[in-house]
Formats: structure tokens, sequence, C-alpha cells
């Protein structure tokens, strides 16, 4: 199972970066970042198996739940991206997909970092499969 | 690049928090506008190119972002973001590839300073947005370019 690295920067560019484990794949060529099915999202892949292996996120602060549902609703779609699963190191998360590790990325960057959660739920661990519910209801929250 | 850029800059992060960054150095865009390089933004683009293996090479042609910066082939707002986010596209050559490139200086505007946020390889002869319905607003377009070399 490829491993996924995510780097942020403020305000709100986000990458997710997939590797494989064993380092076999990093000497392939790259098409280059390109539009994918989900707004603002944009896809690099190996040039010659088209497989997707870094994705990017310009304003994830503000498309967040566009991203997360689009991921989410249309991720199957994708040329070779369909139902894969990813672990997560530096978040401690094993056999997820991508809408649930973007999830944790946003619950990770914005919301903890940027102290953005209510106090009470500052400590709250939040399960796996739970962060795009905890994630959207935020997004749903958040709507003036 | 400028001369005597100051040594560190102060900008506001989402929560409205100052956060203060050494400026490398800054570049004057294709309209005379000053473009902040920091060390913040310069260790993320390092970091991200190494992450991302296939686009290492890039690593060597960090000196030529002024020159993306400077002299673009185009220049577009990014469409999700199209009051803070100006994206500047250069071909360029890589000699180490022996080919050519499309590659992309995202540059964030903060309280009217523009800062470089990522430097990156984009897919052939397409900007991003260049699907949408409402394409992406162009900021500037090289005399010698067509919109059509990049998919609009």
């Amino acid at each position: 199972m490829r491993e996924l690295t995510f780097l942020f920067q403020e305000p709100g560019m986000i990458e997710a970066i997939a590797s494989d484990p064993a380092g076999e794949d990093e000497a392939a060529r790259p098409t280059g970042y390109a539009d994918s099915v989900v707004p603002d999202l944009l896809v690099d892949r190996d040039a010659e198996s088209l497989r997707p292996y870094a994705w990017i996120c310009y304003n994830f602060e503000r498309t967040y739940p566009l991203v997360i549902w689009g991921l989410k609703l249309f991720a199957h779609t994708e040329r070779g991206a369909a139902d894969e699963q990813f672990n997560i190191p530096q978040a401690s998360l094993t056999d997820v997909p991508l809408h649930t590790a973007f999830s944790w990325a946003y619950h990770h960057f914005i919301l903890q970092d940027g102290a953005l959660l209510p106090e009470g739920e500052r400590s709250v661990k939040v399960a796996p499969h739970d962060y795009t519910r905890v994630v959207l209801s935020h997004a749903l929250a958040t709507v003036g | 690049m400028g001369q005597d850029p100051p040594v560190f800059i102060t900008i506001i992060d989402n929560t409205g928090r100052e956060k203060r960054q050494r400026v490398e150095y800054t570049v004057a865009d294709i309209h005379g506008e000053t473009v902040y390089v920091t060390s913040g933004g310069l260790r993320y683009i390092r970091d991200s190119l190494w992450a991302k293996g296939r686009q290492r090479f890039l690593l060597d042609e960090l000196d030529r972002i002024p020159d993306v910066i400077s002299r673009p082939d185009i220049v577009i707002w990014d469409s999700r973001a199209s009051d803070d986010t100006l994206i500047y596209y250069k071909r360029l050559h890589i000699q180490s590839e022996r080919q050519h490139w499309l590659v992309a200086a995202v540059v964030k505007l903060r309280r009217g300073l523009k800062f470089l946020y990522n430097f990156h390889l984009q897919e052939s002869d397409k900007v991003k947005g260049y699907h949408l319905d409402i394409p992406p607003e162009i900021w500037y377009l090289n005399p010698q370019r067509r919109k059509r070399n990049f998919g609009l």
C-alpha cells in the first residue's frame, strides 16, 4: 500500500504526495500538475501508467468542502485512482481513502494548528472513519 | 532581482496572528510589482519538490524563478481565488531533461503584498482551470503567445 505525505503552507496550500515505501517509483516521469474532476484540485501522474502520485490544492482553507466532497463522490472516476487506500504515517492512519486523508489534513493543519476548534473539541480524539463527518460538520456550522 | 529588500517582513496568517518571514530576495514582476520571495516560501518549494521524486529535477532550476515572474508567458488569476492568487506560467527548456516544461509560480497577495508560495511543473499547454465553463481571467499574456497555447 502506498504512503501519503502532506505538506502545508499558510494560508491553504496543501499537497499530498504518494510514494511506494520501497522507493521503486521515484525515477518515473511526471505529467505535471493538471486539472482533475474535483474543483481546485490538481493532480500529477506517472506519465507512463497515468497513475496519480501527487495532489495539490492552492486554496484548501476555502475550498475544503468542495475538495473533500468531490474526492468522496468522484475519486473513483479519476483514471488510475479507483478506490485506492493509503497509509499516512504522519497521522498514524492506515488504509484510508483520499477523502479521509484530506479531511485529516484540514482537521490537523487548519483547525488544530490554527486553533480554530472550539475549546471542548481540542482534545477530542477523532476516529479515522469520522474525519470527513467532523470536517464537513464544521463547514456546515460555519455557514454564515 | 531588486536591491536591498527588507530583511524581515510580517505577514498575517489565517487566524490573524503575525508571522515574521525572512526575505531572501524580491523580484519586479511583468507589471513592475514587487514579489517577495521568503525563506519560508523557498523552504516549502524545496521540501515539496524533494518529496515529489518525479519533479525533483526542478530543484536545479530554482534560480530561474525570477525569470518566470518577471518574463512570464501568461499570468492568470486562480479561478478559485480570484482576489488573492496569481499564477505565473512560463515554458522553460530544462537542460537536464532535454525537453521543454511548462512551470508555474504561485503568488499569493496578503494585505497588498505579493509572496511566492509555490513553484512546480504544470501539464503542458494547459493552465489551471482551462476546462471550466468560465475560464480563468488573464492578468498578462506575452504578446508573442496566444491564449489557445495554454488551453484557453
